[in-house]
């Protein structure tokens, strides 16, 4: 099709922008510099619940649970064979509706007044201790879910609320990340938008030029778009260096304080599918901010 | 090859600069456009390049109907047209060879079939020598030939030239339009806007004369 732009052309207009970019450093360095400081704001967001998310999982719940049994005639050897085979758990209690019934009296102050009762409203069940090393909420969850399809027992129950609650401030924080990406988003969609008006308005008469000799608008385009990409990767590029920098200054102090508390936890650098998140979040802001104002512009220039 | 039917143009601020406009331009022929300054001589040169748009009557170029051509369509029928102008239009930040070739970049030539291109036509235009010198070392007559020559290289079957002569002295003015005069005899349609009255007597070729927006008879 003839308005389509042959991989040739595209290979040297690349070169072309690449080569005028190198040509004004200072002025590329400082949009770039201005775009990085931008995108490294969202990044380090990421990286920060990324690692809290981690340390999340990895914290550890009490690591008690308790298996409610049928009120009338449970399995309780059933049961609790059953628990003996589970290699996580290392302690199992019994305890019996009676004893149930007295905790609760006890708990709730009221003496000797639930004895009037006519039967005994609680049911059996077991208290069971699990091995440190098992103790992810993950795992216990997946745990739990299994031991609540076992016949005879009702409900399976654990403190998990305090994990929870962590998960969700690292979900909000998340969130906040979110937001302030957004924000970052159109902080770069701007700034690319006023270096190309500029680009633009510098080259007013090669423009002019070119379209008297029959560029198409594409052509005429192309150049801008390519400065606007090549500026968002770089700047991309540079946020992620900038976060990994940030990353290995802070992790040996983060593995200093994790080791006072006993536990093996460091910072993760980002990995490379982050390095290609970034990437794709520069560049295509780049292009896009690049798209926005060119187009608009170039149909301002008329030759004349 | 340039057709006007009853072409008229009246600027948003109300004054007019063509009126009820009728020529044809047989294929190879070769016709002076003149007038004062103010008759209409660009605007007519505008419009057959979809630089502006009509505000009454039809144009043709090549046979096709321009009047309303879509905006995506205009570099395809300008790349038809080969333009000079009087201030030439080239950059000065690219060399004789590079403003050249870029006529023919933006039609996706490849760069081998540029490079036989260029050379042929800056031999044509007698810039041999001037390759890579940039248009700001050149005389003004050089610097309009280079021009000519990024006008000529995709070979358009039109050329419109307007006041090609005007900023060169009297002698290098008549080499221009022997210039053009051997484009014609080559198979080209040309058209030069000039007020310089002693050219299409010198030549020997027909005028249109505008006055007031209008073709004088």
């Amino acid at each position: 099709m003839r308005f389509l732009i042959p991989l040739r052309q595209h290979r040297e207009v690349l070169a072309e922008v690449l080569a005028r970019l190198a040509g004004s450093p200072a002025a590329t360095a400082m949009t770039v510099l201005v775009l990085a400081a931008a995108l490294a704001l969202p990044a380090a967001f990421w990286v920060i619940t990324d690692n809290l998310e981690r340390l999340g999982q990895r914290l550890e719940a009490p690591g008690t649970m308790t298996l409610f049994l049928e009120r009338d005639d449970p399995p309780q050897e059933a049961v609790k064979s059953r628990l003996d085979r589970q290699r996580d758990v290392t302690g199992i209690t019994y305890v019996s509706p009676e004893e149930a019934l007295e905790e609760a009296s006890r708990l709730l102050g009221l003496g000797e007044s639930l004895e009037g009762l006519p039967e005994n409203p609680l049911p059996g069940s077991f208290e069971i201790t699990l091995a440190p090393d098992r103790r992810q909420p993950a795992r216990m969850a997946a745990l739990a879910e299994t031991m609540e399809g076992w016949p005879g027992v009702t409900q399976v129950q654990y403190d998990r609320r305090w994990v929870e609650r962590f998960q969700a401030a690292v979900g909000v924080l998340r969130q906040v990340g979110v937001v302030v990406g957004a924000l970052v988003g159109a902080v770069v969609v701007l700034v690319i938008a006023n270096t190309i008006r500029l680009a633009v308005a510098g080259r007013r008469r090669e423009i002019e030029v070119i379209k008297m000799i029959g560029g198409t608008d594409a052509f005429v385009r192309l150049p801008f778009l390519y400065m606007g990409l090549i500026q968002g990767l770089l700047a991309a590029l540079v946020a992620t260096g900038l976060v990994a920098a940030g990353v290995t200054f802070l992790s040996s102090g983060v593995a200093e304080l994790a080791a006072q508390y006993g536990a093996g936890f460091g910072l993760r650098d980002p990995g490379f599918d982050y390095l290609g998140v970034m990437l794709a979040i520069g560049g295509g802001l780049g292009w896009l901010g690049s798209r926005l104002v060119v187009g608009r512009h170039l149909r301002a220039v008329e030759p004349e | 090859m340039l057709e006007l039917d009853r072409v008229s143009k009246r600027y948003p601020q109300g004054q007019t600069a063509l009126q009820a406009v009728s020529l044809e331009l047989t294929p190879r022929s070769m016709h002076f456009l003149t007038g004062h300054s103010g008759a209409g001589k660009s605007t007519l040169l505008k419009l057959a390049t979809a630089i502006e748009r009509p505000s009454g009557g039809r144009i043709r170029v090549g046979g096709d109907d321009i009047t309303r051509i879509p905006r995506r369509r205009i570099p395809f029928l300008r790349r038809t047209i080969g333009t000079v102008f009087q201030d030439h239009k080239l950059l000065f930040d690219r060399t004789v060879y590079e403003n050249v070739a870029l006529a023919l970049q933006v039609c996706n030539f490849p760069r081998a079939k540029i490079h036989g291109r260029v050379q042929a036509v800056l031999g044509r235009v007698g810039l041999d020598g001037h390759r890579h010198k940039y248009p700001i070392t050149l005389s003004g007559g050089e610097q309009q030939r280079v021009a000519i020559a990024r006008a000529l290289v995709n070979k358009p079957d039109l050329l419109l030239a307007d006041e090609p002569t005007g900023n060169v002295d009297k002698e290098l003015a008549d080499e221009l339009m022997d210039l053009f005069h051997e484009f014609q005899q080559f198979g080209m349609t040309v058209l030069v806007a000039t007020h310089d009255l002693t050219q299409p007597q010198r030549l020997g070729l027909p005028q249109i004369q505008l006055h007031r927006g209008q073709v004088a008879s």
